[in-house]
């Protein structure tokens, strides 16, 4: 038994549990939000096999510099990675996403 | 009209024979019998009195011979000459009032028949001639006045038994009869229209006709029975109108000159109105003016509106105020016309607007260019006024297609803010020609503010030069300031000019501070007169806090002794000297000479220090000054030693630019013509590009604190909201100020979130709640 295969035995709500736990695990000491790299390398970790789009979305942020993952954008990518389809067709552009996701769109369907 | 009343003695009177006669024989009778009695002795004889039994001697057939003769007489040759209406009337009225008159009625009936089939006969056998129409026209009239006289004769017959027995008086039995023998005929009426139509040809195409004759031909038909008007006159006048009118509009939009089409629209309306007037029933007006106008305009209207060179978009162009306005009459009785304006000119503002506003030549005078735009605006303003008569729709258009075109340029607050600070320097004195009204100019100024999205970038640029203004200028033209401030203030409301109001009472604080200041200083014999105006913070637009400079001990001891007495009276309170604002006036004395030179702060520290030595280097001015900013330094040196006719300093050497390296020297040389010598004046300047995006940021930024206030202020008083209709209350709110874009809101709302003043509800990742 792996880590990675625990990962796949916890069930939605309790996987939801643990992504948001590995924010704040993830944190420096005295800092609110995870720089990007950190961010990008705990999303791998947390996320592989269950966001389609994870390449592409590590991708993109490692590209774009932003200056710190929030933990209100850390919790919309679970969100985004169970709601919105893999081909971004149901996504909603007034769907509130945080602004970095609406990016992510924007720069996907260039 | 003598009436015999014969009085009966004895059946003297036998019927029959003629009643004249017997009338006289009676008479006679009377007379002689009662002659009679009277010579012979009055035998005691009974006298019977019997009641009076009035009767008439009517030959009833004998007067109605006469009077069918008569009537006949008169049809056929139309006049009376040899007859007496007395007479006549005198046959009639006896038969009416011996209960004759339905005989009458039935005779006068059936001659009427005979002779309108004589009438018809003629008629129709002109019909092969071709003038069955001037044989109508003459017959009728003969009729007309034949049925009058009639009239008159039998009048007592109109007014006693058809009134009781309720048939059709003379005269309109006359007509009827009329309509029913002559004019039924489908050939007469295919003729009758076949004739007023070639006539009305002619006359369109420019020929005179005889107007009377169809005049009298129309009225007939419509006395006769208005159906048949409509029948014979009006629908095939309608349906040759459409078709003559068809051709001619073809016509002339081939000719693509919108403009002669609508002229000829309008020619051809008059002619109309004019042919209903003179001989058309008035009923048929509306509807050949609807015919021409349908035909011309209705289905033309988008080929009139585009056509090329000559249309809607070439008529704003060249302010053709006549043509638009025949233009704008003729197209709004369709909804698609109205439209077709609207879009126009809607298009033709937004074109012109935007090419106008960002014009990169048109920009390097932002005065004449605020100007330009003013102008620019006055024309469509007259254009709606005038020629499309105020309609709601247009001017609401016109509303819309202009703020679109404001909002085009970004630099468009700034160049209003210099515009009016250009008008309120020249104030009470204008040099052109004073018929420039200041106020006129604000109020036309206050026109294009309204439109403006971006008030908050107006209003720093607005303060930014009123402080130039308050703190540079020597007059104080209080009152249009204050004008101007009202109609802002009328616009945005109080807060937006609250802080600038504050600036005016600051100003007018400071002069009554420096009051008491000099009646407290009064005793002590100052060479120098200071003139202090204490700014708040806040209010006034920030200024460097590097703006500190050494001053001269002249005015040194001055200045700290001020500051004093001011916080003395306002404890806790920080006073900042601004070098950077500010003038003084220096006495220049030259050999015999006095002067007075009028220039800033820094260039005063500057100067005063020469009073010590004659030579001195870039490094020194600047440690004795302490002025820092080393672009001040330079740019006051530059004032002071460069320019022409100014020049007080001598640079060494004499290069175009100031280097650090140089040395300055008191200029003995100088001379001027004036007695007082302004250095640099400072007006207010249109920024460089590298200022101007400067200054965009520092708004930008500004504007982040205010949305996040305003999501704050929403997010309280509702508690819970969904995202849109945050974004929406937040744009409303602020929109007197800015029209915030809606992803900085959702920025602002991810960092409000950050700070934990807000966060996602549970369930619906697309509310937010407030935290408290």
């Amino acid at each position: 038994l792996t880590p990675r295969n625990l990962l796949q035995l916890l069930d939605a709500r309790r996987f939801g549990t643990f992504y948001r736990f590995v924010f704040f695990m993830c944190r420096e000491k005295g800092q609110k939000s995870l720089t990007v790299s950190i961010a990008v390398d705990a999303w791998r970790l947390a996320l592989t096999g269950r966001f389609r789009l994870l390449d592409q979305w590590c991708e993109f942020v490692r590209m774009h510099h932003r200056h710190a993952i929030t933990e209100d954008t850390w919790r919309q990518v679970l969100e985004f990675s169970r709601v919105v389809h893999e081909d971004l067709s149901n996504y909603d552009p007034e769907g509130a996403w945080p602004v970095l996701v609406d990016e992510f769109v924007d720069h996907m369907y260039r | 009209m003598l009436v015999l009343r014969i009085y009966r003695f004895k059946k003297v009177l036998k019927e029959g024979g003629s009643s004249s006669q017997s009338m006289a024989a009676a008479k006679r009778g009377a007379r002689s019998k009662a002659a009679a009695v009277a010579i012979e002795a009055p035998a005691p004889k009974k006298i019977r009195i019997n009641p009076v039994v009035r009767r008439y001697p009517i030959d009833v057939q004998g007067s109605s011979r006469v009077l069918q003769n008569a009537i006949g007489e008169i049809f056929r040759r139309s006049n009376a000459s040899g007859l007496s209406f007395e007479e006549l009337y005198r046959h009639a009225f006896n038969l009416c009032q011996g209960n004759h008159a339905a005989k009458l009625y039935q005779m006068f009936r059936e001659e009427l028949i005979r002779n309108l089939a004589v009438y018809r006969d003629g008629v129709f056998a002109a019909a092969d001639t071709g003038s069955m129409f001037e044989v109508l026209d003459e017959k009728w009239l003969e009729f007309s006045r034949a049925l009058q006289l009639i009239r008159a004769l039998l009048s007592c017959m109109d007014r006693t038994y058809v009134i009781r027995y309720r048939e059709r008086s003379v005269y309109d039995l006359g007509l009827e009869l009329w309509k029913v023998e002559v004019v039924s005929s489908p050939k007469l009426q295919a003729a009758l229209t076949a004739f007023l139509l070639g006539e009305i040809h002619k006359e369109r195409s420019g020929e005179m006709i005889d107007r009377s004759k169809m005049r009298r031909a129309v009225q007939m038909l419509i006395e006769l029975d208005y159906k048949i008007y409509l029948l014979v006159v009006e629908e095939p006048f309608i349906s040759a109108s459409k078709d003559f009118y068809s051709i001619e509009s073809q016509q002339l939009l081939a000719c693509g000159d919108c403009s002669a089409m609508l002229k000829r629209v309008e020619r051809r309306l008059k002619e109309e109105s004019m042919r209903v007037s003179r001989y058309l029933s008035e009923k048929t007006g509306p509807k050949i003016s609807r015919v021409v106008v349908d035909i011309f305009v209705g289905k033309n209207i988008k080929q009139l509106v585009d056509m090329e060179n000559t249309g809607l978009e070439f008529m704003l162009s060249q302010d053709r105020l006549d043509d638009l306005a025949r233009m704008y009459e003729f197209l709004q009785h369709w909804e698609e016309g109205g439209k077709e304006i609207l879009d126009g000119l809607t298009r033709h503002i937004k074109a012109n607007g935007a090419q106008l506003v960002q014009d990169p030549e048109r920009q390097k005078d932002p005065v004449a260019f605020i100007q330009l735009l003013l102008s620019f605006k006055e024309k469509y303003d007259a254009i709606v006024s005038s020629s499309f008569k105020r309609n709601k729709a247009v001017a609401a258009g016109l509303e819309v297609a202009f703020a679109e075109v404001v909002n085009l340029n970004r630099r468009l607050p700034e160049f209003l803010s210099l515009f009016l600070d250009n008008k309120l320097r020249q104030g009470g004195k204008s040099d052109s020609g004073g018929s420039d009204d200041p106020e006129a100019f604000m109020d036309k100024a206050m026109l294009i503010f309204r439109y403006i999205n971006e008030k908050d970038m107006f209003e720093k640029y607005y303060k930014h030069h009123l402080a130039k203004r308050l703190l540079l200028s020597k007059f104080a033209e209080d009152e249009l300031e204050r004008s101007l401030i009202l109609k802002i203030k009328t616009v945005c409301g109080y807060q937006f000019t609250s802080k600038i109001e504050t600036m005016l009472k600051d100003m007018r604080t400071s002069e009554d501070l420096m009051q008491r200041f000099r009646n407290m200083q009064a005793n002590i014999n100052a060479a120098v007169n200071i003139n202090v105006q204490v700014l708040t913070t806040g209010s006034w637009p920030a200024y460097a806090s590097s703006s500190q400079c050494i001053l001269p001990r002249e005015v040194h001891g001055l200045c700290e002794r001020f500051k004093t007495f001011y916080l003395m009276q306002h404890r806790g309170r920080r006073l900042t000297w601004q070098g950077n604002l500010g003038s003084a006036d220096l006495k220049l004395t030259i050999d015999d000479t006095t002067k007075t030179l009028s220039c800033s702060t820094y260039q005063m520290c500057i100067l005063m220090l020469f009073n010590d030595s004659d030579r001195l280097s870039y490094k020194e001015i600047k440690d004795a000054t302490g002025i820092q900013q080393a672009s001040e330094l330079k740019r006051n040196l530059q004032s002071l030693a460069l320019v022409r006719g100014k020049n007080v300093l001598r640079k060494e050497p004499m290069s175009k630019e100031i280097g650090e390296t140089d040395v300055f020297v008191f200029n003995e040389a100088f001379t001027s013509k004036l007695a007082k010598i302004k250095i640099c004046t400072v007006a207010a300047q249109k920024e460089t590009g590298e200022e101007n995006s400067r200054t965009r940021e520092t708004i930008e930024s500004d504007r982040n604190p205010q949305i996040e206030a305003a999501i704050v202020r929403v997010m309280k008083s509702r508690q819970r909201m969904e995202h849109n209709n945050l974004v929406s209350e937040v744009i409303a709110q602020l929109q007197s100020r800015f029209t915030p874009n809606p992803a900085v809101i959702k920025k602002r709302i991810e960092a409000l979130i950050e700070r934990d003043y807000l966060e996602r509800d549970r369930d619906d990742r697309r509310t937010y709640c407030y935290l408290a």
